[in-house]
């Protein structure tokens, strides 16, 4: 069915104010700049200037060590592109994720229109319930603060539901599965929780459509070989970056080991205690990762996440939407179609990133986006098709819980949570560029060196090794900034400045201003050298 | 195990299922007000409970000022204050306390840990099925309700071993969502390889 041009411009507009969420004072709003984005940022900077990572390899094209976490490296070079324009900026490391979050909308409609074409949803309405679902992840808090963040997995998920768009297309014409191929393949180069969660996904929709594609077995068979070769150089990888990032992650036996050395404490005496056997916890670690994955409090309540992964006191989505979401899966049961069957193998597969990984951050959790808003959608349909009364009411209220969530994500959040953003880093920078002649010595825990690195430009091979003296050790040094360790007594001259912390202040030092957070609070004190002018 | 929770238990069953023939607002009201009551009489916790754990609106009027002021600097007051309508907020936060009685922490509390997860996710799949039926039968209406007055426990407060006031409901609903789930498991499989 064409699109009726009420559609395009509803479409349009809801890109327009999800664009505007996700885009606007990106720099400045989440107020700091995590260490994560800024490793992102400097890999990205010594790619683009230098063609090589930070510990010197020539433009690679499997994992990046980045801060031992080993990242996969479609992020690091759309930074690359973005700082060509933006230069070493907060905004070059986030602009990539704005743009692919915002993109990710239209992506939605059309993912929507594909799944309720296959769900036999009447022509007339399945228009209108695609926009309703592009209008929830458009307004969505979770998509919308983590599409600010410059980390990897906006793009992620871009690619991932690209991936499952042309797949359903690849129904109707079967070279849609190449594009297929090529989406899976940028997405497996873009984030680790694609690599568990997508690959069973997919082999669900070729079990529930395999008389289709056996009807095609040389686009199939070309797909697959455009995949292997694709994923060569993850394979064929020298600095072991798949190994060094599962044991970095993944449960791991020293994690297994404390929870049971926990489960021995708390059985105490009892000569029969079946909780201390390994596999037992192992298991048992496993099953509680999955179902937290469903916890009412993890989707609606009040977060327990870190205020950096989500909007803090919220959930991953709008209280209001529990009741659309209810009524959507009963829906979706009721419908009892393949198409039914894998929105809900989607629902069940979501948390195997989680299930073999030791703790639940929200990334890692992201790949059930949107589902939740089509099966919502479901059940918004299922109401307005017995009270159609309740349309006008239900938008009006969603719109208001929108307005209230953008208020506190503009206003509130930046200025609340500056502290754990790092937005002291930020704020220390400032310091320094408002007096650049004077000399600077920071005492490490306050500012990261990769800040360092990032904001001024310097390459791996300018990075000055430790150093030890009598006065204690500098970290590194660049110009007129050096980075010491705690403690650390800094040569007495009129230019030296002092940023610490309070205890930390020597005797002959006095306090000459600090460096303040946005919410009010102290993060460092400024000192210099006492009876200097 | 408590032997009065657990009698208490049979008792809630008992007149749930007499008051899910007749479903008035009052009827409802007196069996919550009556659980609330008993409870408070029967736990030597109860009023402890009460006293320094259940929700505080003080608290929440706090938050609400200081995201008035804040929002303030920026947008119109009267805006904001519609924004941050207080009964809305405070509605938000009984609906939230309600959720937090079914999440992992609390749910199941005083089973042992290798089990826990398990029924938990039953009892999810348990939760679905109950809602799901559109001629509910008297034993399904009953659950509901149960249901229902187990999550307003959480309006008392973030207490995990609450849930041990309901483990008749739970327990019930442990089942259905085990029966439910090898059901779903074989339709899947039916579709799957049809």
């Amino acid at each position: 069915m064409p699109f009726r041009k009420i559609t395009i411009l509803i479409l349009f507009i809801l890109i327009l104010i999800g664009g505007v969420n996700r885009l606007y004072r990106l720099s400045e709003n989440p107020p700091g700049a995590t260490l994560d984005e800024i490793s992102i940022g400097y890999n990205a900077f010594t790619i683009r200037t230098a063609g090589i990572d930070q510990d010197g390899n020539r433009l690679p094209l499997g994992h990046f060590r980045s801060l031992a976490d080993y990242k996969l490296p479609l992020q690091i070079y759309l930074v690359a592109l973005s700082q060509m324009k933006f230069g070493n900026s907060l905004l070059a490391i986030r602009l990539p994720s704005a743009i692919f979050g915002t993109l990710t909308i239209p992506l939605v409609f059309f993912l929507s229109q594909a799944i309720f074409e296959k769900l036999n949803i009447n022509p007339k309405k399945n228009q209108l319930l695609c926009l309703f679902s592009t209008f929830l992840f458009t307004i969505s808090p979770w998509h919308s603060f983590h599409s600010r963040l410059g980390l990897e997995t906006s793009v992620g998920l871009f690619f991932a539901l690209a991936t499952m768009l042309f797949l359903f297309l690849s129904l109707k014409k079967s070279k849609n599965l190449f594009v297929a191929a090529l989406c899976f393949l940028l997405n497996t180069y873009t984030y680790h929780a694609y690599w568990v969660f997508l690959p069973p996904l997919i082999f669900v929709f070729f079990i529930f459509h395999k008389s289709h594609f056996w009807l095609h077995p040389k686009t199939l068979f070309l797909a697959v070989i455009l995949v292997t070769i694709g994923l060569m150089p993850l394979l064929t990888e020298k600095n072991q970056g798949n190994t060094a990032r599962f044991n970095q992650s993944f449960i791991s036996s020293e994690h297994i080991a404390k929870r049971k050395q926990e489960a021995q404490q708390a059985c105490g005496t009892k000569n029969f205690c079946i909780n201390t056997n390994v596999t037992i916890q192992l298991i048992n670690h496993m099953l509680n990762q999955y179902v937290s994955a469903f916890s009412f409090i993890t989707w609606y309540g009040p977060s327990k996440f870190d205020p950096v992964d989500v909007v803090p006191f919220r959930g991953l989505f709008y209280f209001v939407e529990l009741p659309l979401f209810l009524i959507g899966i009963i829906a979706l049961i009721k419908i009892r179609s393949k198409v039914a069957i894998f929105l809900l193998s989607w629902l069940f597969l979501y948390p195997l990133p989680l299930v073999i990984t030791t703790n639940i951050t929200a990334a890692r959790m992201y790949q059930l986006l949107p589902l939740p808003y089509i099966i919502e959608t479901l059940g918004f349909y299922d109401i307005i098709k017995k009270q159609r009364y309740l349309t006008v009411p239900i938008l009006l209220f969603l719109c208001f819980i929108f307005a209230r969530f953008v208020v506190d994500l503009w206003f509130i959040y930046p200025f609340g949570y500056s502290r754990q953003n790092d937005y002291g880093m930020i704020a220390i920078r400032q310091s320094i560029d408002k007096e650049p002649y004077n000399v600077w010595y920071i005492e490490e825990p306050l500012f990261h060196r990769l800040h360092l690195f990032y904001f001024y430009n310097i390459l791996p091979q300018y990075v000055q090794p430790p150093q030890w003296s009598t006065r204690g050790r500098t970290i590194t040094q660049y110009q007129n900034i050096t980075l010491v360790e705690r403690g650390y007594l800094p040569p007495e001259t009129s230019h030296t400045r002092l940023i610490s912390f309070q205890e930390d202040i020597p005797k002959n030092y006095k306090e000459i201003g600090i460096v303040p957070l946005k919410s009010g609070e102290i993060y460092a004190y400024i000192s210099a050298p006492k009876g200097r002018p | 195990m408590n032997p009065f929770l657990l009698a208490f238990n049979l008792i809630v069953f008992i007149l749930i299922v007499v008051i899910s023939k007749k479903p008035t607002s009052l009827n409802i009201l007196i069996l919550l007000l009556g659980i609330v009551g008993t409870l408070y009489i029967i736990n030597p916790h109860g009023k402890y409970w009460i006293e320094n754990i259940a929700v505080h609106p003080k608290d929440l009027h706090d938050e609400i000022i200081q995201n008035l002021d804040q929002c303030h600097k920026y947008i119109p007051l009267g805006v904001c204050r519609i924004l941050y309508n207080k009964s809305i907020v405070f509605s938000q936060h009984l609906i939230l306390l309600f959720l937090v009685q079914f999440s992992q922490e609390n749910i199941f509390s005083f089973l042992p840990s290798p089990i826990k997860p398990l029924a938990t996710l039953w009892v999810y799949v348990g939760l679905l099925n109950n809602l799901y039926k559109v001629k509910p039968s008297p034993f399904t209406q009953t659950m509901r309700l149960w249901g229902m007055l187990y999550g307003m426990l959480g309006f008392w407060g973030y207490r995990t071993d609450l849930s041990f006031a309901a483990i008749g409901f739970l327990l019930f609903t442990t089942t259905q969502g085990f029966v439910t789930s090898i059901r779903l498991i074989q339709n899947i499989k039916n579709h799957a390889f049809s």
